[in-house]
């Protein structure tokens, strides 16, 4: 038997040998990060559903980089990069993870999966509980989705890579994805990431900052629930079917988003159980995990290292915050526009990340007072926090695109 | 660089503007449907009581 180059048989080993200096520290950076987020996710620090398949992809494909060629390094999960025809259906037939982004990520489709989903297990009825003061708090929680834009556009970035950054503001994933896809395809990855690694910290960060700007007295008003109207589902129906159709008829562009959250609420109000049952499991779990796991496999070195990334975290966690203080604002104005009578904790539900932030609101005032029951309110807020966000998201994708 | 910081400045009023405007006549909606709904309850009602 021949001698065996132990080089050419470990091949991840050979090719961080052989790659540039920064690329190898970056490879091995992201392993540790992939690890890392799996052991928070299965902790429940960050969100599992989608940090444990993210960790799992980046650790992969940072470690499984082989010789493509004799020059050339690369993985068999995913080549983001391929366009031109031919090269699309070589890939299609060597890398594993191919079919599914070219056919569900780069037309924004797992987005619309995700969004059906969403739409399934959101309850409307919330939203027409009080619809102009959830109205008020949610578009007081866009803050930071427009203030955002701005500073990036300051900070270096275009237009449409600002946007796109800003939308992490509205604290919804699949918004962030579908805009960035649109508007900033190139960074798509770093920035949906970075939506989706703040999006699992809100529900620690966020009791700080309500803790911080609402005083205790404050934090346990008690709401009336006794003037919570009685919905049905006709009117529910109703009112999906008729704000769908307008938002697609002002909003062309952003038209798939609405139609896939609102077909999910009304399958789910007319109680088409099969289908409701199939949207919110199958689909909505599964398109969250191909998710998860595709933006893991995404971050590859050499496509992460992009000296932007930095700002982008920064510009995340910044969009995020200004939201959460506006969505708090939203909650002072109501509370002096019903006398006092209205609890501002529900104002950062208006951060439309569904149901983290209305649970935080809740939370939040039952540990100042056990009868403080603000969900049904905070519910509200947040769904018209989840259709403010779209809104604004089609209005940045219609001006920019 | 300046007017293109400008230019995003500009655009805030119009994006923010939009938003809140849309998202108020989707509230709108919902305020019309149950304006609609109560009123036919109350005229069925209505008809109920002066037909009994």
């Amino acid at each position: 038997m021949q001698n065996v180059d132990l080089l050419y048989l470990f091949q991840g080993i050979a090719t961080m040998v052989a790659s540039e200096p920064t690329i190898a520290i970056a490879r091995v950076v992201l392993i540790g990060l992939g690890i890392l987020f799996v052991f928070l996710g299965a902790k429940e620090t960050l969100e599992p559903l989608i940090m444990i398949p993210m960790g799992v992809g980046m650790a992969s494909v940072n470690a499984g980089v082989l010789f493509l060629s004799a020059t050339t390094m690369g993985t068999i999960f995913v080549d983001p990069m391929a366009s031109d025809v031919t090269k699309l259906m070589d890939v299609l037939q060597i890398n594993f993870l191919q079919p599914i982004y070219t056919f569900t990520f780069s037309n924004g489709l797992i987005a619309c999966l995700v969004f059906m989903g969403i739409g399934v297990i959101t309850d409307i009825g919330y939203m027409l509980i009080s619809p102009f003061k959830s109205m008020v708090i949610a578009v007081c929680a866009e803050l930071g989705t427009v203030l955002t834009f701005p500073i990036a556009v300051a900070m270096g970035l275009n237009y449409k890579e600002a946007a796109s950054i800003a939308m992490v503001g509205g604290a919804d994933g699949p918004m962030v994805l579908y805009t960035s896809l649109m508007l900033a395809k190139d960074l798509f990855v770093p920035i949906t990431i970075v939506a989706y690694l703040y999006l699992s910290l809100t529900y620690a960060g966020y009791p700080y900052l309500v803790r911080l700007l609402i005083p205790k007295s404050l934090r346990g008003i008690k709401m009336d629930l006794t003037k919570i109207p009685n919905v049905s589902k006709t009117e529910k129906i109703a009112f999906a079917i008729i704000t769908n159709t307008i938002l697609c008829l002002l909003f062309p562009v952003a038209a798939p988003l609405f139609m896939s959250f609102f077909v999910g609420v009304i399958i789910k109000e007319a109680e088409v159980t099969r289908v409701v049952e199939f949207l919110e499991s199958t689909v909505l779990y599964g398109s969250t995990f191909f998710l998860g796991l595709l933006l893991g496999v995404l971050c590859e070195a050499s496509t992460i290292l992009n000296a932007k990334v930095l700002i982008l975290l920064v510009l995340g966690i910044t969009s995020l915050l200004i939201s959460g203080i506006g969505g708090i604002l939203g909650g002072y104005l109501m509370y002096f526009a019903t006398g006092r009578k209205y609890n501002p904790v529900i104002g950062i539900a208006g951060v439309s990340c569904v149901p983290t932030t209305a649970k935080v609101a809740q939370k939040e005032a039952f540990a100042v007072n056990k009868r403080a029951m603000l969900i049904p309110y905070a519910m509200g807020a947040n769904i018209s926090g989840v259709i403010t966000s779209a809104i604004l998201a089609a209005i940045y994708v219609t001006l920019l695109r | 660089m300046e007017n293109y910081f400008l230019g995003s400045i500009k655009l805030l009023p119009v994006v923010y503007g939009v938003t809140a405007g849309i998202s108020f006549m989707v509230a709108g909606i919902i305020k019309g449907l149950f304006a609609a709904v109560s009123f036919r309850t109350a005229r069925s009602r209505a008809e109920n009581e002066s037909e009994g």
